[in-house]
């Protein structure tokens, strides 16, 4: 104990050195900790970004592309979906339920998913948990339904208004001021891409991109406006939209003949008295992807090429957990590039650590000699150097972890509104208190070169003081 | 006078790194309470006898019996416990922990030996008590005490290391050179202080030096060069 003392107050004589040692060590062990512990979330928040889903289905593209458009809303479609392909597939005898996806916009960076209100009820996260609302219910038309991060930044609640842009930069190039749907609903946050995201519907979305579709608004279109609450805003917004070039608006565009056929869900809408044919207009006329949940789920494979041999569109069906795991596999070695520095950075810290020690121990060879002539073996003076590498290395462990800690409290926000990644607070796990473990060990170690010099030094140099 | 302090025999010591010798001494006795000067130019192999003699390192060959314990039986642990007990050591210069205060480097020579400890009991003292009492007794003014040991002048800190050697009353004081950065002044007043000490506590003292002219403070002087029969002279 009182050796303890000695050489902490051998120690605190070298202030400058042992705090700079100490927070060398320190900012090693924040990286080894913190690189394990974002990969590790990352890991776990991509296992769970979607489940329940058997098949996600898109134009032909990489597997991994269609994935991260259709789930984390990164990047975009290089081409869409028709919706008498999603219809048929919708309909096929093996697919219990089908959502649509179009994507293309957003607001102040937030992705605009457009999609059917069944997405709330099949979109499944984590370990089959649904999407649940913290308030209000799914959209109806001219709504929208925003995840919590969404909320939670852009302030919003149900009964607020929001504007809806082209593009999926954060500056948009056309706003549609005069467009502002309604929030209907919040949703919980989950933890996954759905709290970055807001939901509308196929055909507000198909308005605002009116004049991008080689598609006219129908007529229908304002006799939903009448089954819909403030629809006098909506017929506005149609007269003054001025993105839609070749949109021929409500009244003027009664007898449109659409050359081809669309099913439309609004159907049921009270729209028996018009006079349009039997074919039923599509809400949109192409998609981005679709997400289909199978009657049996050990079918998917077979439904999977059955989609990818479709011979009259070019499609390209995943399994969304498969393809995760591929994903994460390209993931995984930017990871160990990631833990394999950070090794390195513990490794120049523990370097430092013991130049540190050797270089001290040339003025510390006085104070060795003198220990040495009131009584103090060479064990003891091994101990004394052996003790205080452990001793800069557990403070720096600790001051590490604080700084870790304090990291994740202060980066926490920014990492997931940036990468949709969660990094909590938890508690060190296992994996962590190893890794401490291994530093402790390796300091140890380490000391032992500049200890065993001091032992041997202090055996050959006898009593005298060489300088 | 009656028994030795240090009797050595054909001592032979050879660093392991060097082919030659350092020392060969045929005979070294030394009585307890005796002040020896010890006398020798630089490289004559003063600071090898001492090591010797404070149980740093073992003859190569030979016996050396310090306070009736064959030193080279013991191992080096025992060894150290030896030094720490019945030791106390001087260097030349740098005797003081900088970093602790005057006080706390008297103290830990006892911190270091449990026997110095007893004795100081077995006489009714804490070695605060004494710690203090030898401070005061060597002049080193109270209001330094607390101060750490590097603000001190080098007088100063070698008078701190005389305190500190003595504290416990070990059998033996070894100085090596402990008066070479001092002034004269300082130096005849160190002499005086260490000397009165020594023989009020009846401890032996072996004083190392190359300088000749103090030899009349002390009750023999050993000439190194002419006991040591190496011839080596480096």
């Amino acid at each position: 104990m009182k050796l303890f003392r000695l050489a902490l107050a051998s120690l605190l004589s070298r202030k400058t050195n042992a705090l700079l040692t100490i927070f060398a060590i320190a900012i090693s062990v924040m990286l080894l900790l913190g690189v394990e512990r974002v990969s590790q979330q990352t890991r776990a928040g991509f296992a769970n970004t979607i489940s329940g889903t058997d098949l996600i289905v898109g134009a032909r593209s990489g597997s991994v592309n269609l994935l991260l458009y259709s789930v984390f809303h990164i990047g975009n479609p290089t081409a869409n979906v028709s919706w008498q392909t999603y219809e048929r597939f919708a309909n096929h005898p093996q697919v219990a339920w089908s959502v649509p996806i179009a994507l293309g916009d957003s607001v102040r960076g937030f992705p605009v998913i457009a999609t059917e209100p069944a997405y709330f009820e099949h979109f499944r996260f984590a370990q089959q948990q649904p999407l649940t609302f913290v308030e209000g219910q799914p959209f109806a038309r001219e709504q929208a339904v925003v995840g919590a991060q969404v909320a939670q930044q852009l302030g919003l609640q149900v009964g607020s208004e929001l504007v809806v842009a082209h593009g999926t930069g954060s500056v948009s190039f056309h706003e549609h001021d005069d467009h502002p749907l309604i929030i209907s609903g919040v949703l919980a946050r989950t933890g996954t891409p759905v709290d970055q995201a807001i939901f509308i519907s196929l055909r507000d979305l198909d308005i605002m991109h009116g004049g991008d579709h080689d598609h006219d608004h129908d007529h229908e279109h304002e006799h939903e406006h009448e089954s819909h609450a403030g629809n006098d805003e909506h017929g506005h917004m149609h007269q003054s939209d001025e993105h839609n070039h070749e949109h021929q608006h409500g009244h003027t565009h009664q007898n449109h003949d659409h050359g081809h056929e669309h099913s439309h869900q609004n159907h049921e809408h009270e729209h028996a008295s018009h006079e349009h044919e039997h074919v039923v207009q599509p809400p949109i006329p192409s998609i981005s992807a679709f997400l289909v949940g199978l009657q049996s789920r050990p079918r998917a494979i077979f439904m999977q090429r059955e989609i990818n041999t479709y011979r009259d569109e070019p499609l390209t069906a995943i399994m969304p957990g498969a393809t995760l795991q591929e994903l994460w596999r390209t993931l995984s070695g930017f990871e160990t590039a990631l833990s394999i520095v950070s090794a390195f950075v513990l490794l120049t810290g523990l370097i430092g650590m013991l130049a540190t020690l050797l270089a001290s121990l040339r003025e510390r060879r006085r104070e060795m000699a003198v220990l040495r002539a009131i009584g103090a073996g060479p064990k003891t003076i091994f101990t004394l150097l052996v003790s205080e590498a452990v001793v800069l290395t557990a403070v720096g462990i600790a001051v590490g972890v604080a700084l870790l800690y304090g990291m994740v409290a202060v980066l926490a926000p920014w990492i997931q509104s940036s990468f949709g990644v969660v990094v909590s607070l938890g508690a060190i796990s296992t994996e962590e208190w190893q890794r401490m473990g291994i530093v402790l060990v390796a300091s140890f170690f380490i000391s032992c070169i500049p200890a065993w010099r001091a032992y041997r030094n202090s055996l050959a140099d006898g009593l005298s003081m060489r300088f | 006078m009656a028994e030795l302090c240090i009797a050595g025999q054909q001592i032979e010591f050879c660093w392991p790194s060097q082919s030659q010798p350092t020392l060969r001494i045929p005979e070294l006795s030394i009585r307890t309470g005796e002040r020896i000067l010890l006398r020798g130019p630089s490289g004559s192999g003063k600071s090898t006898l001492l090591s010797l003699l404070a149980g740093v390192n073992q003859p190569t060959s030979g016996t050396l019996t310090i306070l009736g314990t064959e030193l080279h039986r013991l191992n080096q642990r025992r060894r150290d416990k030896f030094r720490a007990d019945h030791i106390g050591y001087i260097f030349q210069q740098f005797n003081l922990l900088p970093y602790l205060s005057v006080y706390r480097n008297v103290l830990l020579a006892c911190d270091f030996s449990a026997a110095r400890k007893q004795k100081l009991a077995a006489e009714n003292l804490s070695p605060e008590a004494e710690c203090e009492r030898l401070l005061t007794h060597l002049n080193i003014p109270k209001e330094l005490w607390r101060r750490q040991a590097a603000t001190l002048s080098v007088g100063q800190q070698q008078r701190v290391a005389v305190a500190r050697a003595l504290i416990g009353k070990p059998e033996l004081i070894i100085a090596d050179e402990p008066t070479s950065a001092l002034d004269t002044d300082a130096r005849d007043n160190f002499l005086s202080l260490l000397q009165d000490e020594c023989q009020s506590a009846n401890i032996t003292l072996v004083f190392v030096t190359h300088d000749a002219t103090l030899s009349h403070h002390f009750d023999r002087t050993i000439e190194l060069t002419e006991i040591n029969q190496t011839g080596v002279s480096a």
